[in-house]
């Protein structure tokens, strides 16, 4: 559960402005931010080459790990804030107990990560490497599971159902793509982007699957079919983050700003059923991570060479 | 049932064998079967690396090789190469899709604007037209995308860089890693320029080679 560490902003029209729920200190800047689900705890990378982890909502730093000098592309943790994975430039991938700070985990490929992803019960890790077939590890052993079919470019993303049964994965060659996650068989597909999609989620009961990136819109998907049953209106940039609230009722849209990635672009909050607008934000500094967390609060970090500022947006 | 596959020297032994393959008298078998195995080792090229496909591809481009109109800013960039396997046979018929930023480093997300996909024509050949891509705000260095495809043979994801990019300091031996994105410094190709000092045209050639599925 993450907000993409590209694009997520919170400015503008919003009815009641986000307000800063905790002030995380960090000797340098955070790149990536990622909370759980319980929203006890959420973990930073930082530029000093250090994931740093802190109790939620005191913001009391939990401990730091350090990452010996690998460069950190993909940062994903469990709902329950039991494990966190980091994938780096190196192709090194590694999970680590956020209670102790062992390492369970770790694995060398020959590709650093597109897209990283925990089961909703946190005993399955989802690994994209970039332009490589997803694979599936069982992260207390490192034990492979499973291994979905190859696709041109990869996968720019994976999501679970909430049953934790399929897996949906959003496609460079711009197919969405969802699976049955025990056994890796194609249960629907669907081919009608023109761009590739980034981003995937699916909605509380897992009936549909929403997808989106380079084609500006919103994707409703019948997740047993892959067919389509809505789209949204064209947004100003590409969909870059999808994440629906624990009750369903609300959907997170971080867009991203196509002429320039690092520029912070509007964070849309949709109503799921019917796609209304209910607030739209962009934060003043690019956001680096955050998510919904269990009592329907979305959880947004920005980051300044000095600390991580979580700011609670719903 | 044996299933193996059989070592290049053990298929022409078998052609031999059941003839095949046939020498002219004075020619030994051994002899001509090592001649023939070092021709096809001076042929065979090494696979073009893979570098990953970025976030923009956009399918069902169109056919085209101008893809600078007559008026677009930017330094004029003409690309050409050819595509083969690994043996050096060329791929006729292969697919070149590229997509590419404008001369300020902007994608076409809308439309198809520097953005083609050609078809590589009877020795493999391909080129097209356009502009020295500008430096993409989230990327190090100017760059084309490639997918190749041609049937019987894996699909090739890779980037075109320019020994000219700034980012490499007149030194891409060196300075080729400057960009995390770029992991081999095959990738990174000469410039060569061309036309008169009112229009200078900036010429590059890149070669891709497609391993067999």
């Amino acid at each position: 559960m993450r907000l993409s560490a590209v694009g997520l902003m919170l400015v503008g029209s919003l009815a009641a402005q986000p307000s800063e729920v905790a002030t995380l200190a960090t000797p340098a800047r955070a790149t990536s931010f990622v909370v759980a689900k319980t929203g006890k705890l959420a973990g930073a990378v930082c530029g000093d080459e250090k994931l740093r982890l802190w109790t939620l909502p005191e913001g009391r730093m939990l401990r730091t790990i350090d990452l010996s000098g690998r460069s950190i592309d993909s940062v994903v943790i469990s709902e329950d804030g039991g494990r966190i994975a980091a994938g780096d430039h190196g192709g090194g991938y590694t999970v680590w107990d956020t209670s102790t700070g062992a390492q369970q985990m770790h694995l060398q490929m020959p590709f650093y990560p597109s897209a990283l992803a925990f089961s909703p019960e946190g005993k399955r890790l989802a690994i994209a490497p970039v332009g490589e077939p997803v694979q599936i590890y069982d992260p207390a052993s490192g034990r492979k599971l499973l291994e979905l079919p190859r696709t041109t470019g990869g996968s720019a993303a994976i999501v679970f159902s909430r049953d934790g049964a399929r897996i949906a994965t959003a496609d460079a060659d711009t197919v969405v793509r969802i699976y049955d996650a025990r056994n890796g068989e194609m249960l629907a597909r669907n081919a009608d982007f023109l761009l590739e999609p980034l981003t995937a989620a699916f909605t509380s009961d897992g009936k549909q699957l929403l997808a989106g990136g380079g084609d500006k819109v919103i994707a409703f998907l019948n997740s047993a079919t892959g067919g389509a049953i809505r789209r949204s209106g064209k947004a100003v940039d590409p969909v870059a983050y999808l994440e629906i609230s624990p009750d369903g009722s609300l959907l997170a849209v971080a867009l991203m700003h196509a002429d320039n990635m690092l520029q912070p672009a509007p964070l849309l909050l949709l109503e799921t059923a019917s796609g209304r607008k209910v607030a739209d934000w962009t934060p003043a500094s690019l956001a680096v991570g955050g998510g919904w967390t269990v009592d329907g609060h979305l959880l947004v970090a920005t980051a300044t060479d000095e600390a991580v500022h979580l700011w609670r947006v719903r | 049932m044996r299933n193996e596959r059989l070592t290049r020297r053990e298929s022409l032994l078998k052609c031999s064998a059941l003839g095949s393959l046939r020498l002219v008298p004075g020619l030994g078998l051994t002899q001509a079967i090592s001649a023939l195995e070092a021709q096809e080792r001076d042929r065979a090229r090494k696979p073009t690396p893979w570098n990953e496909i970025g976030p923009f591809y956009k399918r069902l481009a169109p056919n085209q090789a101008q893809l600078r109109a007559p008026n677009d800013p930017g330094l004029p960039l003409k690309v050409s190469g050819r595509v083969f396997d690994t043996r050096g046979d060329t791929l006729a018929g292969a697919k070149i899709e590229i997509w590419q930023a404008n001369h300020v480093g902007l994608y076409d997300l809308d439309g198809y604007r520097y953005r083609a996909g050609l078809l590589a024509g009877t020795a493999g050949e391909y080129s097209f037209d356009t502009v020295m891509p500008g430096h993409y705000p989230a990327r190090v260095c100017q760059h084309v995308h490639y997918l190749v495809t041609a049937p019987g043979h894996k699909p090739l994801i890779t980037q075109l860089y320019f020994a000219t990019d700034p980012v490499f300091g007149g030194d891409p031996d060196r300075n080729y890693s400057r960009d995390p994105l770029v992991l081999s410094r095959e990738l990174v190709r000469p410039v060569t320029l061309s036309g008169d000092p009112q229009a200078v045209q900036a010429n590059v050639s890149f070669e891709v080679v497609l391993e067999r599925q």
